[in-house]
């Protein structure tokens, strides 16, 4: 029989994979043989055959076949490895220790890899893609080709929500219903839904005692269940509040399909698991990919040490992102521009990957800056190969979402790129992570030191078209000085001279950069207008969560009177004049109390502050399950906010803050 | 701080620093560092360290501030401390990364080794192969260089048998208000025995003002 469907599961048990396809005509499933295998290395590649012929004698090893692949990350060649296939699933773990005594096996590798992956990689199958198969009378897959389509169909889904303790509320597409835990497993195997969404439902499901539950979450046959959860807790870029009833867990859940879609297609790890693992890990499995196609034998775990350094080679070396201070002041016509993906960038373009880094057929190749290594010109590494991949989808989805009229086709494609935005943002981190399998201090190390220069490069490049560089922060500048039109004429000379895109960010009418406390330049503190009029901050107290709403509303009535386009001091004038009139009314009591509320966290216990700050002395007056402190300073202390009466609140204090509120806008501005 | 560098540059073998506060032990390190660094030969530092309880953090600033007090020549004495940055548990077990320190062994002066605990925390008593392997790997890259090898341990438990065995010297420090009472727990020359030492002796002195 002929089907089109969707790849949505792929299993594997025993010695058979099966895979699930929603077609036109509901969920299809079909099986196919396949015995789970790993490899293993050997002592001399002369004895490859041999060690074969042993290894094959094993009771629970189907076949063992001599195979030519890199062994190792660092291999400039490959050698004959042998790939032993075990009966069944569950004798994978027995034979590989078994085929660890045999004489002349060095060592056994992919033990690690998922099954249901290295299958995918064999057929080159990717989730949620569209495959034309046939299948015999007995469901044995006969024939599999790939569609080129793209999208994707209408999905059938449920959501679950906990009301109490058995009782569970199922809303699908008809409506909500209630439901006992008893009838539960019946009714979502009824349902047939292709997502389960919930929130929380790992804990929830897995305490029933009704469904198999693992240590990474409670996974359900033929459906893909998705935690809202741990979806939430590895997403960065995540928006919007936590869902609460039954209807907003299933609007949340639709809106989060892309996201799985999305990363399970780049990744190659399965649907159900999207949710469950960090973007670290999806890293891990886009590089375990790369390094399959190569041709390499993917590492269980990483070995290669990082060399003996001397101090001084150190200190070079181990460095964060450059940061230029601005001088305090204020300045007219500014750009911001930012580096787009800097960092996964300088990994594609420098091809920074432990397999290429000191390589020996580059040795007369230009060295990392400050550093005594270079990365090999002539072999495309397995850390770019995979991070271009998510970098190209990524930079399509956008151009897509600048042409999309449709504002929900258009949140799609931002969910989309904002999913892949989660890889890349790890992916530099995690060279560094010394579990990850292709890490290496040194690439984390070589992305940082490119960053530096890339970065001076750019400042460079505005000096010489006459601009001034006022602050530069890791991945962006600020230029001032010219016109829109110089700006856009200096991103893309950045961009065509250093090989990776400058995006002019935003443009300011008026940008301050004030003094630090102790009278020196600040980084990451700034406030500026917009030529739209929006007001953008950084380090100020409209920034901090812990401000008062009164400080806050000040702070944003007082940044457009000190950015407005006069004499500073005029400006400063005007500013505090708003003060004087802002600390008579709260002397007048013109004010409600939720304007002073300011809003902490406590993190300890009494006992454990040599100090008590007033959150927790408020706090402790009236504790709360979310260690979340509501306070007000009173004449009598600092007060929870429900207790607070308006003929108490302390003004001086108020006074006070407000006046620095002022004071950290100005300071060092105008001096001269 | 003067007898614990006596002890080490007498001693030979391996001692075993057990401390459970952190920034005594950071320190400690940074002064046996600035002290113990010989002018022809290397300091080794190896970190063992699991990245879930610790990144490769190395205090540059204090080492350098260190050997200034020392007397040393700040230059050449960042061109003689080593670091093997995040000897992690599953490359602490690959023969080559092995083969490269002891290609080292013959400039090495002093190996210290940060720290036993981090990497192999097991409270039970039974032999653990990978802890093992691991130390005594380390006391054959001593005896190769023929050096001093100081290892650390932070663990509460009480010292690993293995490594009691191997150390030539097991120290115990612990500090109190305004001192460290050290603990001889082995030495092959002296019985055990407990010593006050105060960090600062003025401090010790009653104030009635």
């Amino acid at each position: 029989m002929e089907h089109c469907g969707v790849l949505m599961d792929v299993n594997v048990e025993g010695c058979s994979v099966e895979l699930l396809f929603k077609t036109g005509l509901g969920k299809q499933r079909a099986c196919e043989a396949f015995f789970p295998y790993f490899y293993a290395t050997c002592k001399e590649a002369t004895q490859a055959e041999i060690v074969a012929e042993m290894i094959a004698q094993h009771p629970q090893v189907e076949s063992a076949i001599v195979m030519e692949r890199y062994a190792r990350i660092r291999s400039c060649e490959k050698e004959k490895v042998v790939k032993v296939s075990a009966t069944k699933a569950q004798a994978v773990k027995k034979v590989a220790l078994d085929v660890l005594t045999v004489p002349g096996v060095l060592s056994v590798c992919e033990l690690t890899v998922p099954q249901y992956f290295k299958y995918m990689l064999e057929k080159q199958l990717d989730f949620f893609a569209k495959y034309r198969f046939s299948t015999r009378p007995d469901g044995r897959l006969e024939k599999i080709e790939r569609m080129p389509v793209e999208e994707l169909p209408e999905f059938s889904c449920a959501a679950l929500c906990q009301e109490k303790k058995g009782a569970f509320l199922l809303e699908t597409k008809n409506g909500s219903e209630p439901c006992t835990l008893f009838e539960l497993p019946q009714k979502l195997v009824a349902l047939d839904a292709d997502f389960l969404f919930s929130f929380g439902g790992d804990d929830t499901l897995s305490s029933t005692g009704k469904f198999s539950a693992t240590p990474l979450g409670c996974f359900l046959a033929g459906c893909i269940h998705l935690d809202l959860e741990r979806d939430f807790g590895h997403d960065i870029y995540r928006e919007g509040a936590a869902p609460v009833t039954v209807r907003q867990v299933m609007e949340v859940g639709r809106k989060r399909i892309p996201r799985v879609v999305e990363l399970s297609r780049a990744s190659g790890a399965k649907p159900d698991l999207i949710s469950r693992i960090t973007p670290g890990r999806l890293n891990t499995y886009i590089h375990a990919r790369t390094a399959w196609q190569k041709g390499f034998l993917v590492p269980d775990a990483k070995s290669q040490a990082e060399r003996a350094k001397s101090l001084s080679q150190l200190l070079a070396v181990d460095r964060g992102g450059l940061i230029i201070y601005p001088t305090p002041g204020l300045y007219r016509n500014v750009a911001k521009c930012d580096f787009a993906s800097m960092y996964p960038s300088i990994m594609v373009n420098y091809n920074i990957s432990p397999d290429t880094l000191r390589c020996s057929c580059c040795k007369d190749t230009e060295a990392v800056p400050e550093a005594d290594w270079h990365f090999c010109k002539k072999r495309r590494g397995i850390v770019p190969t995979g991070i271009e991949a998510v970098l190209r989808r990524r930079l399509l989805l956008k151009a897509m979402m600048k042409k999309e009229p449709d504002p929900d086709r258009k949140a799609e494609l931002d969910a989309r790129q904002k999913a892949l935005k989660n890889i890349l943002v790890t992916c530099f981190g995690y060279l560094g992570y010394s579990n990850f399998v292709f890490s290496n201090v040194e690439c984390k190390e070589s992305v940082m030191l490119y960053g530096r220069e890339l970065l001076q490069r750019a400042v460079g490049i505005a000096n010489g078209l006459g601009l001034e560089a006022l602050y530069g922060v890791v991945d962006s500048v600020f230029v001032a000085g010219g016109t829109g039109c110089d700006y856009l004429e200096y991103c893309r000379r950045v961009s065509r001279e250093i090989g990776i895109t400058l995006e002019l960010d935003e443009t300011f009418a008026a940008i301050a950069f004030p003094e630090s406390v102790t009278a020196a330049s600040a980084a990451n503190r700034y406030y500026a207008l917009t030529q739209q009029g929006k007001i953008e901050a950084r380090g100020i107290t409209i920034r901090r969560k812990d401000a008062f709403p009164l400080a806050v509303k000040f702070q944003l009535d007082a940044i457009p009177l000190l950015l407005a386009d006069r004499e500073w001091k005029q400006s400063v004038q005007q500013a505090r004049a708003l003060l004087d009139d802002t600390i008579a009314r709260l002397y007048r009591g013109e004010f409600e109390i939720a304007d002073l509320v300011v809003t902490r966290s406590v993190r300890q216990s009494p006992s454990d502050y040599a100090v008590l700050p007033d959150s927790a002395k408020a706090f402790w007056q009236e504790p709360n399950e979310r260690f979340e402190s509501r306070f007000v300073h009173t004449v009598h202390g600092p007060k929870p906010a429900s207790k607070a009466r308006r003929e108490n609140v302390d003004c001086r204090k108020y006074k006070h803050i407000l006046r620095l509120a002022l004071e950290e806008l100005i300071r060092g501005i105008g001096k001269d | 701080m003067a007898e614990l560098d006596r002890l080490i540059r007498s001693s030979g073998g391996i001692i075993t620093l057990r401390i459970r506060q952190r920034r005594l032990s950071e320190r400690i390190v940074n002064l046996l560092v600035a002290q113990s660094t010989q002018r022809h030969k290397d300091t080794l530092i190896l970190q063992w360290a699991d990245y879930h309880k610790r990144y490769w953090a190395i205090d540059y600033d204090g080492l350098i501030a260190q050997a200034k007090r020392a007397g040393q020549d700040t230059e050449s004495f960042c061109q003689r401390v080593k670091v093997v940055r995040h000897f992690s548990r599953d490359s602490i077990e690959d023969e080559e990364n092995w083969n490269q320190l002891f290609a080292m062994a013959p400039n090495i002066g002093i190996c210290i080794l940060d720290s036993v605990s981090e990497l192999f925390s097991d409270k039970k008593e039974t032999v653990n192969k990978p802890a093992v392997y691991s130390f005594g790997r380390f006391s054959q890259l001593c005896s190769k260089a023929g050096c001093t090898g100081v290892a650390l341990d932070y663990s509460e438990w009480p010292v690993n048998p293995f490594v009691a065995e191997l150390s030539t010297v097991v120290l115990e420090l612990h500090p109190v208000d305004y001192a460290i009472i050290s603990r001889v727990v082995k030495h092959y020359g002296m019985a055990e025995h407990v010593e006050e030492v105060p960090t600062n002796p003025q401090r010790t002195l009653r104030r009635w003002f």
